[in-house]
């Protein structure tokens, strides 16, 4: 039988056996249509799922206010499900802002916008760009919404920009109680400081404002160097690009360095970008080469070390993301800069000299500093090191081998990625963690916005 | 997680390519895709509320030609993920997600009746 690679990548996602929609205990019955089954949300990974009593999309302040009022608790905002953690499963009301999106305001005078913080990143280019504004920097996925994005501190990459919540410059929220709230660097100044990174736990975030600069265009350059080669290069590579990240790819000595730089040159047609045939097979050489890590070595090494860099040109927006076909669960921290390259060597002889089984590159970026109480890049320039795991696999046996070490260098754990830090261990990491926790104590006393998950965050648990 | 590992995968273990390559997407002439992305980039469920459904969750990723999923009406497409998973199973897909796709489409607030008529209009029946 001839098995196409949509084939496999189908019979690789396939599908898992839905959960009974049997009720849980103690809540009303969902409202939802007659003839209607009650189906579950899960996050993209399919790691974190629940069965709440009400799934909402309101489409104004107003709405918003009465389901604050009368829904089951506890209300979690989600935004597109890209957050690997148990931020958003309840047993209550699933909020979804995508019908409080787009753009509210423009000041083409300082380049800011304020949009709905439903808006999701990948739409936000075209309609900033018809503005004549364009978003500072961006990750390498635009399926999120910039309201969860910006809560759980998502970056790019470049030593020069922060994570996406650098870039508000003010926000509005809507308390527990139905209070709307606006806040920036002068008005309710603690409450900008809290809420600009705050995991949904402080109220719904509606309407954000946004720095942001001239549309630009981007050259885009990929190449392959041996790892000691991008040990010795990788600080001087982030120094000299606007945005520098590399990939290790696990047992092969190789890495991947991607550099992006703003240029005038014409926009080249962009060759397929389809990673997820590359991480497929990877996979495919694990499975059948795992027992042998030194020829799994050669064959992938022997192949890519005289491949010529792959080079092109595109609007900012559309040449940061890439799809995400294959799905896994991750692991991130956010290091000190100075300890980072360290950790990810300790991490490979330990990943490899016990031949753990893995397959998924290893992705290693710069984030500048902030001042944002609870982003973990908080007062001090941090490189990123995340881990995959395709999601058919256990994850944890990797992820507690590798946790510690990126613990003992210093690490904090991404806020969507998966991480067992409870909150006595994020009161050690974050020098503003008990203002954060007053602010949160006085917008939603009852802990409206509380699930699990976060209690066990915030010592409530 | 954006690897470019495509190059890998272009240079690498060319055998096993071999079974990995044999795709089943049948050829489209250029005009006939041509006039599938128009028909995909104005199309729009006739319910005014399924419409603001399709609008905001579908049809980001269902009407761009550059995005792996099907185009909404592209029905040549659709049967060849109807065939392989069936009816049921494509109303599973959108449940959990797919691929690139998250769970429920993105539509958090889509029931599954919903997500079951969504389908039904994209694949062009």
């Amino acid at each position: 039988m001839t098995l196409s690679r949509r084939d496999l990548l189908i019979r690789a996602s396939a599908v898992t056996a839905l959960a009974a929609g049997r009720p849980l205990p103690g809540f009303a019955a969902p409202e939802l249509p007659p003839g209607n089954r009650r189906i579950k949300w899960q996050n993209w990974s399919g790691g974190q799922s629940c069965l709440p009593a009400a799934r909402l999309a309101p489409a104004s302040a107003d709405e918003l206010a009465g389901i604050l009022a009368s829904s089951p608790k506890p209300i979690r905002a989600v935004g597109t499900g890209h957050s690997f953690t148990a931020l958003v499963p309840t047993d209550g009301t699933i909020l979804s802002l995508d019908r409080l999106n787009g753009l509210i305001e423009v000041n083409h005078d300082t380049l800011e916008a304020t949009v709905g913080a439903g808006s999701k990143l990948g739409d936000l280019g075209p309609l900033l760009e018809a503005e004549g504004q364009a978003l500072i920097n961006m990750p390498d996925i635009n399926r999120q919404t910039l309201g969860g994005s910006i809560a759980t501190s998502t970056h790019g990459t470049g030593e020069t920009f922060g994570s996406l919540s650098t870039f508000v410059t003010g926000l509005e929220l809507v308390t527990a109680s139905g209070d709307t709230i606006w806040c920036d660097a002068t008005q309710n100044a603690d409450i900008f400081n809290a809420a600009r990174v705050s995991l949904g736990s402080l109220g719904i975030i509606t309407k954000i404002r946004l720095k942001n600069r001239e549309p630009h265009r981007i050259n885009k350059r990929t190449w392959v160097m041996p790892f000691e080669d991008m040990m010795e290069e990788a600080e001087s590579f982030a120094k000299t690009n606007r945005n520098f990240e590399f990939y290790y790819i696990p047992f092969s000595g190789m890495c991947l360095g991607i550099s992006h730089n703003e240029t005038d040159e014409p926009i080249t047609p962009r060759t397929s970008d389809d990673d997820d045939d590359g991480v497929m097979t990877l996979k495919a050489l694990a499975d059948y080469l795992g027992w042998s890590p030194s020829l799994r070595e050669y064959l992938i090494k022997s192949q890519l070390e005289d491949l010529p860099d792959d080079v092109f040109v595109d609007t900012s927006w559309k040449i940061y993301p890439s799809e995400r076909g294959v799905r896994f669960n991750e692991m991130e921290y956010h290091l000190p800069r100075e300890n980072a390259l360290a950790a990810l060597r300790e991490i490979r002889e330990h990943v490899e000299g016990n031949n753990l089984d893995l397959f998924f590159p290893w992705e290693f970026r710069y984030v500048k500093s902030d001042n944002i109480w609870l982003s973990p890049f908080q007062g001090r320039e941090s490189c990123s090191i995340a881990i995959h795991r395709f999601y058919e696999e256990d994850y944890r046996p990797l992820f507690a081998a590798v946790e510690p070490i990126l613990q003992k260098h210093g690490g904090r754990p991404h806020w969507g990625k998966l991480h067992t830090l409870k909150a006595d261990g994020f009161s050690n990491l974050y020098p503003h963690w008990n203002e954060f926790l007053d602010v949160r104590q006085s917008l939603d006393p009852t802990g409206t916005f509380l699930n699990d998950h976060l209690k066990e965050v915030f010592g409530l648990a | 997680m954006r690897p470019t590992t495509r190059l890998l995968h272009t240079t690498l273990g060319l055998s096993l390519c071999v079974l990995l390559t044999a795709c089943g997407e049948p050829a489209q002439t250029p005009e006939e895709r041509a006039a599938l992305i128009a028909a995909a980039e104005t199309a729009a469920p006739t319910d005014p509320t399924l419409a603001e459904k399709y609008e905001r969750a579908c049809k980001a990723c269902h009407a761009d030609p550059e995005n792996a999923a099907p185009l909404t009406g592209d029905v040549r497409a659709w049967e060849q993920r109807l065939n392989t998973r069936g009816r049921a199973g494509l109303l599973e897909s959108s449940i959990n997600g797919f691929g690139g796709m998250p769970p429920l489409g993105a539509c958090v607030d889509c029931s599954a009746d919903d997500l079951d008529q969504l389908i039904t209009f994209m694949m062009g029946k």
